[in-house]
């Protein structure tokens, strides 16, 4: 949905007009019963006749209605599978690293080709606080933030303990991200 | 200043201009060495103290006026008058360019190097901020070689040499050298493609980049391992090392160059052997026998049984029916309180330790002179000694870094080595002169040697004592015995007077021997007369603490006679036997496949009443326990080893115990109490204290003092001399009949105690369970390199593989010791006699 950008006046001094406080509060006043009614109005007239397509209101129906976040939200983060079948994560420990909370813990091993892989890769959901440290300290590419937001709650903890199986996710399923962090997030002009 | 301008120190002094500043260094003494002893900072990369400089990788140059080019500080020494400038924009650039050069070449392959995070190259781009290389010259890639338990990856290679220099000067093997220049240049085994070597790791631990990597994969990053300096847990030369452990597993061992008595250096069992500690083999809950099986128990139940067992035995057939055997990985702190509830309380007095079980004449000599269980001398003697003599010891092997400590003052001091033993052992640098003798003629070749000493012109001066016994000899019949030739005799003797004050060796050879009381006493004569030391190669970690900590018979802590009552004759084997003992406890050691005559000992474990046994592992001694503790490895405990020159060193708890098993300390120490006796310890050190205030020689020590590098233990000299003792040069007869085949049991490299079968790297370098013969027996024998022989003793019978060597001479065989299913020791008869055998195919 298209949403109009306001620009706003940001001095700091105030006019004579706003120091005298007043007009402001009214001000104020109406413009949160312009939405209190935008609001109600757009409601009604939704289950009465109209689409939700025009309406005016910016609320999303959780959960009969959903959104699919742009690339640059930061979800939680995953492992990316590649085409091959293996994971791109080569055990660098980079991530573990730079992660502030400290939820990564990894034990690295090799393939019989000499290829290091991670034998385990543990991260912790109960303390990641999707700063997106661990994707921008990997040098392969290999952990990214998803746009995934929906099962980030459990009612167990120890099932927010996400083991490398339940992080894998293939290549193809984080082609928007890969794609933002490639050329926009940490793209050459950021460096 | 290193090694090698040591020697150059006597010469005159040099004055040069360092950065303005005067200083005056001994005559050549390099620049790098003058800039370092006066607080100046020179870059370096291939530069190793405890190797001759390299000059390979130019980073170290300096600005010398009247030069054009800056030049290499480290292999050039100071000549008077020199002005040197160590920092300016020109030589910052000359370094970075340096540093690029070797960058051009250097993939970007960081996130999964093993060095990472400790590289030198890595560090050195960083403080010398080069951000980019000049080009990427793109070499081929070479695919990474696997060395056995080492890997070289030649792209990584900065061609240092370090790994080639160390493994020659340091290591005395050679294994490595450089082979093409240029972009073809490799790293090539000098044992064809395979290599073939000691596996000490010295060049892994050396190599500043990622090129040597560990067989064993890295399984974490170098910055997440928390490092923890203990002691080797095998031999008793008792290096120092970092236990890196990430989370609650130990992922490898490090050691830094300069720590320890070791100077870094480790052999393969320090750096490899360390799978034991979280081997799935290890025993975590206490077993208990019922019938003919093992049950788990809880540690209440076991320690209940263990006391109302040992109650009931004393009181129904008195203290003496009770024995205690102490292994010698033990900790002193371990053997102190082990020792002291059996003597205090229960009263009993049959306690013995397994070196000393197996040749008991040897300790017991040893107490009354030495006033320690073995001649002894520390490490430091090594600088400054004449010669060196190995007698009876394969310095290659046995104790393997003591020789890492003999090489650099070879190199540096060209000090001469003499070695003589009853087999072809070599050891490089080389010998002076390498003398093989008849085993059993030891004393009558010492007694020749001090004979050709003492007599004729230029004769020694010695005291008559010490010439005594060799009298009854002449030179000439020395050398009939002995085989080594009159003139040889000579000439040993010879070379040993005009080096003056030798340092002689004694290895296990001389230790398992029937007369090595005679032989330690012989050596400890020629010693005296030339004003040198003797050191005595001991086995295992703490060997000599145990002893130390009274875990012998007749001896207290610091070797006061003791006052209990000991059941007599024979060892505890004997008198189980014979039904004088009827419990024994067994603390860390498995007798039943390392004391001689493992037959018997299994019998008399199950001809016992009661036995119990703490160990880490299931061994051939467990089985036949009726009740086992599981036990702490010497990386899940706090304490203190005494190693081979009687140095007390702190071991670490860098893990926890695994599983349930408890440090032994903690086993004996509850059971004191509940056996009434009152023991407050609540941890190791509490334990150190006492053995501070109490036992002689320990006096004073703490852990503070300890933590900064040991300290020596100052052992009573009860008989008051170091020479002029008697000793018997009669050779040994041969009275092998049936058996005409001498065998010498010992250590290999890889192997020694129950621990190392359980690394699987030390398994992988060497099978274990062979027996070395001389090529001419084992063509008389039909048997081929690899065969299975048959190698039969009066006591046992075991199959071994056959490894054809020049090492063993005709008549000789060498039988390795730690085989869990072929224990050399069941050849070995139970009176400490030689150990004659028969060989034949299988
Ligand atoms: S998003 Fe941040 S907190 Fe979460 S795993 Fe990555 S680095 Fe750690
Ligand atoms: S930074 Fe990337 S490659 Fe390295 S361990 Fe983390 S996910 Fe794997
Ligand atoms: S392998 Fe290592 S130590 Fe040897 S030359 Fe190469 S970089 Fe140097
Ligand atoms: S492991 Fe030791 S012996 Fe083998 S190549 Fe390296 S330094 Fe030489
Ligand atoms: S020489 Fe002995 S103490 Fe040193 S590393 Fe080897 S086994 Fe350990
Ligand atoms: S440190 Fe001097 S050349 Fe490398």
């Amino acid at each position: 949905m298209a949403t109009k950008i306001k620009k706003i006046r940001r001095n700091v001094t105030l006019t004579l007009w706003e120091q005298s406080y007043v007009p402001e509060i009214l001000r104020g006043m109406y413009i949160t019963l312009e939405h209190f009614f935008i609001n109600l109005w757009g409601l009604i007239l939704e289950f009465a006749w109209s689409g939700r397509e025009d309406r005016k209101i910016a609320t999303v129906y959780y959960p009969e209605e959903s959104v699919t976040p742009p690339p640059a939200y930061r979800g939680r983060p995953v492992l990316v599978l590649g085409a091959d079948g293996n994971e791109k994560c080569v055990a660098c420990g980079l991530c573990e690293a730079a992660c502030p909370p400290q939820c990564i813990s990894i034990i690295g091993a090799e393939r019989a080709n000499g290829e290091r892989y991670p034998l385990r890769y543990t991260l912790d959901g109960t303390r990641c606080i999707f700063c997106g440290r661990c994707e921008e300290a990997c040098p392969k590419e290999a952990i990214v933030m998803s746009d995934d937001w929906r099962n980030l709650c459990e009612y167990d903890r120890s099932k927010m303990i996400y083991e490398k199986a339940d992080l894998l996710v293939p290549e193809e399923k984080l082609a928007g991200r890969l794609a933002f962090i490639r050329d926009k997030a940490f793209g050459k002009d950021r460096y | 200043m290193s090694h090698h301008d040591a020697e150059q120190a006597v010469a005159k002094d040099v004055t040069i201009i360092l950065d303005g500043k005067s200083v005056t260094v001994p005559a050549g003494t390099t620049i790098l060495s003058t800039a370092r002893a006066n607080g100046v900072d020179i870059p370096t990369l291939c530069y190793l103290k405890k190797l001759n400089p390299i000059g390979s990788c130019r980073i170290c140059s300096v600005e010398v006026e009247g030069l054009a080019d800056p030049i290499m500080s480290c292999v050039t020494p100071v000549s008077e008058g020199m002005k040197v400038t160590t920092q300016s924009d020109k030589l910052t650039t000359y370094r970075q360019d340096m540093l690029r050069f070797i960058l051009t070449n250097h993939p970007l392959d960081c996130p999964v190097c093993e060095r990472s995070g400790e590289c030198q190259l890595q560090n050195k781009t960083f403080e010398m901020k080069v951000l980019s290389a000049f080009a990427t010259a793109n070499p081929k890639k070479v695919p990474r070689t696997d060395w056995s338990l080492l890997r070289y990856d030649r792209n990584l290679c900065i061609f240092c040499e370090r790994c080639v220099k160390v493994c020659w000067e340091v290591q005395g093997f050679g294994a490595l050298a450089i082979d093409g220049n240029g972009y073809s240049a490799i790293i090539k085994p000098t044992t064809g493609d395979r290599l073939d070597c000691d596996f000490c790791g010295q060049c892994l631990s050396v190599c500043p980049v990622g090129a040597i990597s560990s067989g064993v994969v890295f399984s974490a990053r170098s910055w997440e391992v928390k490092k923890t300096q203990t002691v080797c847990p095998h031999c008793a030369v008792g290096c120092s090392f970092h236990v890196n452990t990430k989370k609650e597993e130990l992922v490898r061992i490090t050691s830094d160059d300069d720590i320890g008595v070791n100077n870094g250096n480790l052999c393969a069992r320090g750096r490899f052997g360390f799978g034991f500690h979280q081997s799935e083999d290890r025993l975590t809950v206490p077993y208990l026998k019922s019938g003919d099986a093992h049950t788990t128990v809880s540690w209440e139940v076991a320690m209940s049984v263990l006391a109302e067992k040992l109650g009931e035995i004393k009181a129904k057939h008195g203290a003496e029916s009770i024995a205690v055997i102490g292994g010698e990985t033990l900790s002193n702190e371990d053997a102190y309180i082990l020792q002291k509830v059996i003597r205090n309380g229960l009263g009993a007095e049959t306690i013995d330790n397994v070196s000393n079980m197996r040749n008991p004449a040897l300790c017991e000599g040893m107490f009354d002179t030495f006033g320690a269980s073995a001649p002894i001398a520390s490490f430091e003697q090594i600088e400054k000694a004449g010669s060196f003599v190995f007698f009876g010891c394969d310095a290659e092997k046995e104790n393997p870094v003591i020789g890492n400590m003999i090489r650099p003052v070879m190199r540096d001091k060209d000090t001469p080595l003499y070695i003589l033993n009853a087999r072809n052992i070599s050891f490089t640098p080389k010998a002076r002169i390498r003398a093989r003798f008849n085993y059993g003629a030891e004393t009558a070749l010492i007694a020749g040697v001090i004979r050709a000493l003492t007599e004729g012109p230029g004769a020694v001066k010695a005291d008559a004592e010490s010439v005594k016994s060799a009298n009854a000899i002449s030179v000439e019949s020395a050398a009939r015995a002995s085989g080594v030739s009159a003139d040889e005799i000579k000439r040993i003797a010879d070379g040993l007077k005009k080096a003056g004050s030798p340092l002689i060796f004694m290895g296990s050879e001389v230790c398992n021997h029937p007369k090595g009381v005679e032989i330690v006493k012989g050596l400890s004569n020629l010693a005296a007369i030339l004003g040198g030391k003797t050191i005595l190669y001991r086995e295992y970690s703490n060997t000599q603490g145990v002893n130390d900590m009274g875990l012998a018979p007749g001896h207290l802590p610091g070797y006061a006679k003791a006052q209990g009552k000991a059941a007599s004759g024979g060892d505890v084997f004997a008198r189980i036997l014979e039904g004088k003992v009827k419990a024994v406890v067994i603390a860390g050691a498995d007798p039943a496949s390392s004391n001689a005559d493992t037959g018997r000992v299994a019998k008399a474990l199950a001809a016992a009443q009661f036995v119990a046994v703490t160990t880490p592992f299931m061994t051939q001694t467990a089985k036949l326990a009726n009740l086992v503790l599981p036990s702490a490895t010497a990386v899940e405990r706090d304490g203190t080893f005494t190693n081979n020159e009687g140095r007390v060193q702190l071991i670490r708890k860098a893990l926890s115990p695994k599983g349930e098993s408890r440090p032994d300390w903690v086993i004996f120490r509850d059971l004191g109490r509940m056996l009434g006796q009152e023991m407050h310890y609540g941890n190791a050190w509490d334990i150190l204290f006492e053995i501070a205030g109490k036992v002689p020689g320990y006096q004073g020590l703490t852990h503070d003092a300890l933590a900064k590098g040991g300290r020596l233990v100052s052992y009573p000299n009860r008989g008051g001399k170091t020479g002029g003792f008697e000793f018997d040069v009669k050779p040994l007869d041969a009275v092998g009949g049936d058996y005409p085949v001498t065998a010498i049991v010992g250590n290999s490299l890889f192997h020694l105690g129950v621990f190392s079968v359980h690394c699987s790297p030390l398994k992988d370098a060497d099978a274990s369970g062979w027996v070395e013969i001389g090529a001419e027996d084992a063509g008389a024998l039909g048997l081929a390199n690899g065969d299975t022989a048959q190698v039969q003793s009066r006591t046992g019978a075991i199959k071994l593989k056959v490894k054809i060597t020049k090492r063993s001479p005709k008549g000789v065989v060498f039988v390795m010791k730690n085989d869990e299913n072929a224990p050399g020791m069941s050849l070995a008869p139970a009176d400490g006699g030689a150990v004659f055998v028969k060989v034949k195919k299988a």
